[in-house]
């Protein structure tokens, strides 16, 4: 070898020094040099054969079609495919890291069932057959059945599984206590305001017109953190086509980052801001004035009700400049209808509160002419396929779907839902199921099926919720890891990952509606089990077998496709049937069709049955619930590489966002001393007390709140990535208002107190944990 | 089969064998204004233009790309595209088909025994090519050139055998294609040479 003259050639020490890594060996010398794991060379497994199937992600829930490829037995890669209208031929990181998941040596391996005389909580448990798993199950449900009737046994799920044990296995069992949590803690008042404006809900697929949109305001969205896949591709997609965008959120965020204004509004005042924004579109005719006369009921009692709601007036509760907040209404209308407010998923904030916002949201966009317009909210429906022909249910359907329908028990023998009554809405509210565990009132929950639900991270008040788990006769936990719910179930039984089974046909309401399948890539590892046998085999001992006439899930599956002319071996080689949508109001009066299934079968501003119900039939504002002096709001998001509190076991992901930090005004932490990325405790207005959680003290929060990611502060021993690091906001999360026309519990009424000095954890690297696991 | 180098590395050993890794570590980290600098100064053509000349290799023709076109081929090749990525940048992946594989968890023990680890602020995975690269740079730098020779060898190698040919066909900027072309000739020869 030879180098010259250029031996000590400089580049930019940016581009290539030390940026990744660090050195802490200055001195040492190491003898044996670099271990060299190709002596000799491996097979290469790139060589080798591989077979690939279609799926679609379960990592988060906006199941983005994949491609699967399998070589030696072992998945090694994933991929979208061009042809899948939720994947656009890509995958986010959560996607991708899917396979880590399924070789996560930590899983659930075989059903278990709790020691006897042991505590729940203690995790002593014994190995158990299906079968006696099985027995166990059916004999503690009869004796529930006998002494309180099936609706004391209550049934949570959440994921593409829930529909066995959210709906399908409620009913034939015969409880209404079947709820999701997708609905109540997340889109309940979105959906019942949308059922109640629009005559439609937004259900699983945010109706956002992207690609059409000119000018796009987020009020609650935090897109880019909440990633979903293609939603975060088109939306990049629009601003790289010179949409302008505005970004309402008290905190600046990812997508504030790549905002024209950015308005940090005082946390719990949106609604202020947007009946402000309907005030300046109707007092300044701006609005459409076309398309509200021809599609819209109740204009003259907004516009009546929304005099009063002067800029001057929000500016004084939401701390944003009237002149602002003009401007923006001014710059909305100049785009309209190609100006959007879209819809945000998780929305159950204040409680009180909740549905007024979602309403007024929905009416500032309907102002703007956009719902069922192209650059606005598009129209759409899930493809029809027909069921298995079966015996009609008891009970069906138990639970709605994240859309959260109307759910009536109506005229059946079985009693109404244990939350019946104590709001308009008629989906079941997962929350409300924990004080009947523990009062018996208004009769009694004995029984509960937690599937892949984690209960101790989505339903507040973990203490209580322990404290109801106690009273049960029966719980059983059907999940993938040993979350630490899991270990208080009296049996628990493990499913495999969704690489290594079928399920149910995906029926996505999109502008272009499909049909997607999954197909396992590889066998299901260990003693687990997909959802639809677990189901099936447990309905069979319960003696619902003739609600579950099919033999396998291919024959199921196979069925159901032949009503459509298709079949399962055709969808092996296609993954998705994309349909031709109806995605604008002009496609439904062509065919002379109404797509408001309202009442009045227009847009409803004046909503008449919120004013039978005793409810306002037209959007307020309510002061928030404030929380004690010296303590901040809490507000909380997401990480963009994981979902809830589900994927912080695995590595890949933990590699990449390992721990949460608590967001903190610069000055706030200047008063209180408190340094960037020092650990200190959080405690709530309660007592209760999370961390060490670090500090993250920035510019980008306001000075009344702080923000944390969800999921994060697992007490999950058998966890061995994701235990105990950083804070859980579920845990902080001791107090929650009822959303009085949804259901909704509101979350965003819980305040913390910033308590400096906590000792650092002193964590291993999630590298060094993986090869500590791997080697033991 | 692959043997240990015989004899003591020359002070210019180290030199090309350090400023080959500062080419790998630079080239496939995501691209920020120190490699559109580097571009725009011709450092990093002449950093070629020296490794070319030490190791009697052709340095490569890079196009003076277009900024815009070479983040967005970036992305295309080694992060997201409607395609299929190129190029999973991952350096375990490339021997085991599997994200912190068992290869990943060696080459981590093995930096770690080393003292050398990955900073906080490094948000992908330890194996990321960048990272390991800028982790050979200090073992050259830090008196192991033999552990330095070992990663290219064992790690990096594989990387490029798998991907390069990827990565050539793929990359429309002018920019990647050739740099992991002449980046796998250089290893190549490097080894060679170690080894003769
Ligand atoms: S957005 Fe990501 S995690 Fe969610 S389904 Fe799609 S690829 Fe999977």
């Amino acid at each position: 070898m030879k180098l010259g003259r250029r031996d000590f050639i400089k580049l930019s020490c940016a581009t290539v020094g030390a940026l990744a890594v660090g050195s802490t060996a200055k001195a040492q010398l190491f003898p044996g040099g670099f271990p060299n794991p190709f002596r000799p060379p491996p097979g290469k497994w790139f060589e080798g054969d591989v077979t690939t199937s279609y799926s679609y992600c379960e990592m988060c829930f906006w199941k983005c079609g994949m491609k699967v490829s399998v070589e030696g037995g072992k998945v090694r890669k994933v991929d979208g495919y061009l042809e899948n209208p939720k994947s656009r031929g890509m995958l986010c990181p959560r996607g991708q890291a899917a396979p880590a998941t399924t070789y996560d040596p930590d899983r659930l391996k075989k059903p278990l069932i709790r020691v006897e005389g042991s505590e729940r909580g203690a995790g002593q448990y014994r190995e158990a057959s299906w079968d006696e798993a099985f027995d166990y199950i059916a004999e503690k449900m009869f004796a529930i059945r006998d002494e309180h009737g099936t609706e004391s046994v209550a049934f949570m799920g959440h994921g593409t599984g829930d529909e066995w044990f959210a709906s399908y296995l409620p009913g034939a069992w015969g409880t209404p206590n079947a709820a999701k949590p997708s609905v109540s803690l997340c889109t309940a008042p979105r959906e019942t305001a949308s059922v109640y404006t629009f005559g439609r809900g937004i259900a699983g697929h945010e109706q956002i017109d992207w690609d059409e949109t000119d000018y796009i305001v987020l009020i609650g969205h935090h897109i880019g953190e909440d990633t979903h896949n293609t939603q975060l591709q088109q939306f990049a997609q629009a601003l790289t086509r010179g949409a302008k965008l505005v970004v309402v959120d008290p905190r600046f965020s990812v997508a504030a980052a790549k905002a024209k204004d950015w308005l940090p509004i005082k946390p719990a005042t949106d609604t202020a801001l947007l009946l402000a924004w309907i005030n300046v579109l109707i007092e300044e005719e701006i609005y459409d004035a076309e398309y509200v006369e021809k599609y819209t009921l109740g204009f003259e009692q907004l516009a009546e009700h929304a005099a009063q709601y002067t800029p001057e007036w929000a500016e004084a509760i939401t701390e944003i400049p009237a002149d602002t907040i003009r401007r923006i209404a001014r710059e909305m209308a100049a785009h309209a209808p190609r100006a959007v407010l879209p819809v945000g998923r998780h929305v159950v904030w204040y409680g009180h509160d909740d549905s007024h916002r979602m309403r007024a949201l929905y009416f500032v966009n309907i102002l703007l002419g956009n719902y069922g317009m192209p650059g606005g909210y598009y129209l759409c429906d899930a493809p029809i396929v027909d069921t298995f022909p079966a015996p009609e249910l008891p009970l069906a359907p138990a639970a709605g779907g994240c859309g959260g329908g109307p759910v009536e028990v109506g005229d059946s023998p079985f009693r109404p839902s244990v939350d019946r009554g104590k709001f308009f809405g008629t989906a079941t509210s997962v929350q409300e199921f924990i004080e009947p565990m523990i009062t018996g009132e208004p009769y009694p929950v004995k029984g509960l099926f937690a599937y892949g639900v984690n209960i101790f991270h989505s339903i507040p008040m973990v203490e209580r919720t322990k404290e109801a788990l106690r009273h049960l006769d029966l719980y059983v936990a059907i999940d993938i890891l040993p979350m630490e719910h899991v270990m208080w179930a009296d049996v628990i039984l493990p499913e495999c990952t969704f690489l290594e089974r079928h399920d149910d046909l995906n029926l996505v309401a999109h502008k272009t509606p499909f049909i997607q399948a999954r197909f396992p890539a590889v066998e299901p590892m260990y003693d687990s089990k997909p959802a639809w046998w677990i189901a099936r085999e447990l309905g069979i001992k319960l003696g619902l077998g003739e609600y579950f006439p099919w033999e396998n899930i291919e024959e199921y599956l196979d069925r159901r496709l032949s009503s459509i002319g298709s079949s399962l071996e055709a969808m092996a080689e296609q993954g998705t049937i994309v349909r031709r949508g109806r995605p604008y109001i002009a496609d439904w009066e062509r065919l002379n069709r109404n797509p408001f299934d309202t009442p009045s079968g227009q847009l409803e501003f004046y909503s008449e049955r919120f004013a039978e119900a005793g409810l306002d039939p037209l959007p307020v504002f309510i002061d928030p619930m404030e929380g004690p002096s010296g303590y901040y709001r809490l507000l909380y998001g997401r990480s963009p590489v994981h979902t809830f509190a589900r994927t912080h076991n695995n590595a890949v992901l933990m590699e990449m966002d390992s721990e949460n930090s608590v967001w903190l005004n610069t000055r706030e932490a200047e008063r209180l001393g408190v340094s960037h990325r020092e650990y200190v405790y959080l405690e709530n207005q309660d007592g209760v007390v999370e961390g060490p959680v670090r500090a993250n003290v920035t510019e980008r929060i306001r000075q009344d709140c702080v923000y944390i990611t969800h999921g994060y502060g697992h007490k999950a021993p058998l966890m061995k990535l994701a235990n105990g690091r950083g804070a859980s906001d579920t845990h902080l999360q001791t107090r929650y208002d009822l959303d009085p026309y949804s259901g909704g519990a509101g979350l965003r009424n819980n305040w913390v107190r910033i308590v400096p000095g906590a000792p650092d954890p002193q964590h291993k690297s999630i590298a060094q944990l993986v090869r500590e696991r791997s080697q033991a | 089969m692959t043997t240990a180098p015989r004899t003591t590395p020359t002070e210019t050993d180290v030199a090309v064998l350090h400023l080959l890794l500062q080419l790998i570590a630079g080239t496939y980290r995501s691209p920020a204004d120190a490699l559109r600098d580097d571009l725009v100064s011709g450092a990093l053509a002449e950093a070629c233009a020296a490794l070319a000349e030490a190791l009697d290799l052709d340095a490569p023709g890079l196009l003076a790309p277009d900024w815009t076109t070479l983040q967005a081929s970036y992305i295309d090749l080694f992060v997201s595209s409607g395609n299929g990525i190129a190029a999973p940048p991952y350096v375990g992946y490339a021997i085991d088909g599997e994200l912190m594989g068992p290869s990943a968890q060696l080459l981590g023990a093995a930096f770690s025994d080393h003292g050398i680890e990955l900073q906080d602020a490094w948000s992908d995975l330890p194996d990321h090519v960048a990272a390991v690269a800028e982790g050979g740079t200090l073992l050259a730098h830090g008196a192991r050139p033999e552990a330095a020779l070992a990663l290219l060898e064992g790690y990096l190698a594989p990387w490029f055998e798998r991907y390069a040919t990827a990565i050539e066909a793929k990359d429309v900027s002018g920019f990647y294609g050739p740099m992991t072309k002449f980046l796998q000739a250089a290893i190549k020869e490097v080894t060679r040479e170690a080894r003769s």
